[in-house]
């Protein structure tokens, strides 16, 4: 499928170049959060790009947790023409979360001595699957800001004796920095 | 789209809006941490704890869904739980916890730190399905029942064995009659399926799919439906995580053969046993199960719907509500 879209795209291949970006980051949809992220692209053959990503996110999901996340993630890139670029991210990295309580958690002693703890959840490990659509925005040389969309599926384990899925979606704004742009 | 859909449900304000107000605390025990919303009438100093069905794929914020509770919530304090491994209860805990034992513990915890965290006059404990088994086997226990001052137990489960021998006989009349109609072999499939085992536990989930296939969980969907209104974008602005729904732990081998009959002998409090006529999951013979069960002096009332099938508090929420404001009112 890449093969097919290289030879009916023919656009210029994009120069290696560094990325930093911003973006909203909404966890189940609605929950709000943001993501800061860095990274490395360089191209592969023609219009395809191998980004290399790092990212930094939060977010506070009502009466069930807050998370915040690192994800190292590499994925593939493809240029649809001189605007449109299509790719997918796979990553991993940890997630910590804290419990979303209003007061705390609670431990009752078999005594029923009463004790307050954190609210911390702890740490686990989270990959993820990333498709993505951006758009470049500006003319010519200096379309080096991207405006992009992603769905994100993440799995954390270990929750109840299960992997827990996670489905965000996110919008941000990325910008490239070219040594010769 | 999708992810511009979500972000302006964020920015005008969708987001959880079913699930305003109320307090969020968390009880932790034996590796599982189990959230706690305390929301209603909390000035009214009447407080009704629940207890969830399911195992596995209840919730008890999903009381708050429906029409029966929203009806109450204005009277009274509910105190929803999520039990371990079900709905938003968060850890990692060993499968080895899940028992009814660890169960009642659970609850007697959650007891515990509710009344020590809250002013109480009056105390009730609300089981649903499995819920009312369990608050069965909690208040049969010890002196479990001294701070409360009645029970409310909503087509509730009792005993293994003997649930799984009636869902048999309402299954298969059931079956056999959708076949005769429609001529459809799926409806042969129960038959064929309780020849092979004629002794199913609760480890068996057929006999709950057959139960879906013939409308013995939601009588009337469609009349359900329209009287418990849900958001726009319900199932992404909740509290729960996706992933529960995706991923929901639902092994129910460890009730295989539970048995809360001798518990039940040992309820003294006043009861309110409240069923729906229509009900496959837990049949409605098993309601006067129960109610002959209890103590022939326990102040005990049996109430069963017409049209209602397993949760009268989303099939039938106003007589749901006014059967159990009457009931509390006349007990507090």
């Amino acid at each position: 499928m890449f093969a097919i879209l290289l030879f009916a795209t023919g656009s210029a291949p994009a120069a290696d170049h560094l990325t930093l970006g911003v973006g909203y980051f909404a966890e189940n949809l609605t929950s709000p959060g943001g993501t800061v992220e860095g990274g490395f692209e360089t191209t592969l053959a023609g219009p395809l790009t191998l980004p290399l990503r790092v990212q930094l996110g939060g977010y506070h999901h009502r009466r069930n947790h807050t998370g915040a996340f690192a994800e190292a993630s590499a994925g593939l890139r493809l240029e649809l023409g001189p605007v449109v670029t299509l790719g997918a991210h796979v990553g991993i990295g940890p997630l910590l979360t804290w419990h979303a309580s209003d007061d705390g958690v609670f431990v009752v002693d078999d005594d029923g001595t009463i004790r307050s703890e954190g609210n911390f959840e702890g740490v686990d490990y989270a990959g993820s699957v990333t498709p993505e659509v951006s758009f470049r925005i500006g003319d010519g040389e200096a379309r080096r800001h991207r405006l992009w969309f992603r769905a994100r599926a993440s799995w954390q384990r270990q929750v109840n004796q299960r992997s827990l899925l996670h489905v965000n979606a996110g919008i941000g704004y990325a910008i490239e920095f070219r040594r010769n742009g | 789209m999708i992810g511009m859909l979500g972000i302006t449900a964020s920015l005008f304000g969708c987001h959880d809006g079913l699930f305003e107000g109320g307090e969020t605390f968390y009880l932790e025990n034996d590796g599982s941490t189990m959230p706690i919303w305390v929301t209603g009438n909390l000035a009214s100093r009447v407080f009704i704890i629940t207890n969830h069905g399911g195992p596995g794929f209840g919730s008890g914020l999903q009381f708050h869904e429906t029409a029966g509770f929203q009806a109450l919530e204005p009277d009274y304090a509910f105190v929803y739980w999520d039990q371990r491994l079900s709905g938003n209860s968060k850890g990692n805990p060993e499968l080895e916890t899940l028992t009814v034992d660890q169960h009642v513990e659970d609850l007697d915890k959650l007891i515990t730190l509710v009344q020590d965290r809250y002013e109480i006059d009056a105390l009730f404990l609300l089981g649903h399905s499995w819920g009312g088994g369990l608050s069965l086997e909690y208040l049969g226990r010890d002196d479990n029942q001294r701070p409360f001052d009645g029970l409310l137990y909503v087509d509730g489960s009792i005993e293994d064995l003997f649930e799984h021998q009636v869902r048999r006989d309402w299954i298969l009349p059931r079956a056999a009659a959708e076949f005769e109609a429609t001529g459809d072999e799926r409806w042969l499939e129960p038959e064929a399926w309780y020849a092979a085992n004629p002794q199913p536990d609760e480890g068996d989930l057929e006999p709950y799919q057959y139960i879906r296939w013939l409308g013995g969980y939601v009588f009337d969907p469609d009349d359900a439906a329209s009287r418990n209104p849900q958001p726009a974008l319900r199932d992404w602005s909740t509290p729960w995580s996706l992933g529960w729904n995706a991923n929901q732990y639902v092994d129910t081998n460890w009730l295989a053969e539970y048995s809360f009959v001798a518990s039940t002998r040992n309820i003294t409090i006043p009861t309110l046993i409240l069923w729906g006529k229509e009900d496959g999951a837990v049949p409605v013979e098993l309601s006067q199960h129960v109610f002959d069960l209890m103590p022939a002096q326990t102040e005990k009332t049996l109430v069963q719907l017409d049209e209602c099938a397993h949760s009268p508090h989303y099939e039938k929420p106003e007589r749901f509500a006014s059967e159990v404001r009457s009931f509390i009112e006349a007990n507090r």
